[in-house]
């Protein structure tokens, strides 16, 4: 059956649903919110209070610079019960949450042993003193050690219950809030979103009349392809995917094409960045205009951060342009694709009603949680001088807030390895490759001349 | 009146969709709030933003057996 065959009258959605208070509980978005923010109010609590323990609980043998196996075992041995204690509280705060949302413990639970049993390894290989070196970066090293089990080892498939990719980047996002000053996202934001809505505009309209006129692929599969490329990656994909009434199939197409694209971005970005000089900030631009989806492109960005030396300038970068620049217009774009879908094309067709509210309800939350822990921490901070900042506040409060980031973060980037199972992603037919292709190639080569040599002193200041 | 969520076909449970499109959880998630009140219909193969039913609504069993007992018994 074809969609021009099928008619569902789209009238106002009913679903009980809809804006309902239950994703406050219901939504990975809202959890990320609710532990980020609760993790930064209880690190502010405790530090106002002369206690440390967050600091503590932070462990992370990441930054050890170990010469011999020798002192990493005696880290892990010194260290111990705090190990312990800060996998107790991951897998109680994940899990609770988990099973609130309707994912099942007996999956769960096994699989976050696993998975942070895992991130320790990659810790502990990244701090080795020779890691950067040899390009052993754990953002990297992680996502490619995850490849590698769930494709030459095998993991069973039920263990994706604890491995939520995205969820993980959410949280790590909310708690990079509370190390990024406001003041940044008021000066710097609206360039991002300037860059960031130039490129999403012209790659997509690039994947879609590529798709349409050259190719003569079906302007539903475009569309998809053409938001999930420039956009939102295969979250945008599925907004757009509801909002034009596209097949199933049509989404399998983006999904395969995306994760292919990103892994190879992931890789390649970094290293040309390398190649061709840039600094932090620039690449962390250029990685965000270039990179579909969240979490693929923080792994880019902190792994180049890494190499260059600046992980910081990479990765606000980077967020700048991705999560302020791209990620928050998606309820926009499906509510522009609702509107074609019904005006322009055959009005019987298949398509969801344009409704002002996709604009909110498909708003990923998770950036309010962002703004919220930069604005609160902005605030707390203001009263040191630069001086107190440095000698108390960044140690004892700063950093501890970015290691457990950074563990939100190797969990994630773990996750995307041991998910990506190249045997279950559908072959996809040479016109939308080329399609989806030629976009990639605009946008890559787009965001190189918008971040190096447009706004490149800008990025450079980061 | 009838909407899609109510139907047989249509499935919206975050875990059920995922594991309908596999590969769908690497770089994106059922569970986000990005993906809205997105269903998917399984008898048109499509995603949807559940509306008004159509012509081949079938109603859950659950709903149907409900639907059934408020309709009043005459001896």
């Amino acid at each position: 059956m074809t969609s021009k065959e099928v008619t569902i009258e789209t009238g106002v959605p009913v679903s009980a649903r809809t804006g309902a208070l239950s994703d406050l509980y219901l939504k990975e978005d809202w959890w990320a919110i609710w532990l980020g923010l609760g993790t930064v109010v209880l690190a502010v609590v405790l530090f106002s209070n002369g206690n440390y323990f967050l600091k503590a609980l932070a462990v992370n043998p990441g930054g050890l610079k170990w010469v011999s196996a020798d002192q990493l075992l005696a880290h892990f041995a010194n260290n111990a019960s705090m190990y312990l204690l800060q996998f107790v509280a991951w897998l109680v705060l994940f899990g609770v949450s988990c099973r609130v949302m309707g994912i099942k413990m007996a999956q769960f639970v096994p699989a976050f042993v696993f998975l942070y049993l895992l991130s320790l390894a990659m810790f502990g290989i990244s701090g080795w003193v020779d890691a950067t070196k040899y390009n052993m970066e754990a953002p990297l090293l992680a996502l490619l050690i995850g490849l590698f089990i769930s494709n030459f080892i095998g993991l069973p498939a039920w263990m994706d219950a604890g491995f939520r990719v995205e969820y993980f980047v959410k949280l790590g996002i909310v708690l990079l809030g509370a190390t990024f000053p406001i003041s940044l996202v008021a000066t710097a934001g609206p360039v991002a979103i300037g860059q960031a809505m130039t490129i999403s505009v012209v790659t997509c309209l690039t994947i879609f009349f590529v798709g349409t006129r050259v190719f003569g692929l079906e302007k539903r599969l475009c569309a998809v392809l053409g938001v999930g490329g420039s956009v939102c990656g295969v979250s945008g994909s599925m907004a757009i995917a509801a909002s034009v009434g596209a097949k199933k199939e049509d989404l399998y197409t983006s999904v395969t094409l995306v994760v292919v694209w990103a892994l190879v971005m992931v890789v390649f970005l970094p290293f040309v960045s390398q190649a061709l000089g840039l600094s932090a900030g620039v690449a962390g631009a250029w990685i965000g205009t270039s990179e579909f989806a969240d979490a693929a492109g923080f792994a880019a960005a902190s792994a180049y951060g890494k190499m260059a030396g600046n992980e910081d300038a990479a990765i606000k970068a980077f967020t700048l342009m991705k999560v302020i620049g791209r990620d928050v217009w998606i309820g926009i774009w499906s509510l522009l694709f609702a509107l074609i879908s019904t005006m322009v094309w055959e009005r019987k067709e298949v398509g969801a009603k344009p409704d002002a509210g996709e604009v909110w309800r498909r708003f990923p939350k998770f950036v309010i949680g962002f703004f919220v822990a930069s604005a609160f921490m902005s605030l707390v901070t203001s009263g040191y001088s630069p001086e107190e900042f440095n000698k108390v506040v960044k140690p004892l409060l700063i950093l501890p807030l970015n290691s457990l980031r950074t563990w939100a973060f190797i969990f994630c980037f773990l996750s995307i390895g041991l998910t990506t199972r190249f045997r279950e992603l559908k072959s996809v037919g040479w016109k939308p490759f080329f399609a989806f292709t030629i976009g990639v190639a605009v946008n890559v080569t787009l965001g190189y001349i918008l971040s190096v040599h447009v706004f490149g002193a800008h990025w450079s200041a980061l | 009146m009838s909407d899609c969520t109510q139907c047989l076909h249509c499935e919206d449970d975050p875990g059920s969709i995922e594991r309908l499109l596999p590969g769908m959880n690497i770089l994106s998630s059922a569970y986000g709030n990005t993906r809205g009140i997105t269903a998917i219909c399984q008898h048109h193969d499509m995603f949807i933003s559940p509306g008004l039913a159509c012509a081949d609504f079938r109603a859950r069993p659950g709903l149907a057996a409900a639907a059934a007992a408020s309709v009043p018994q005459h001896r």
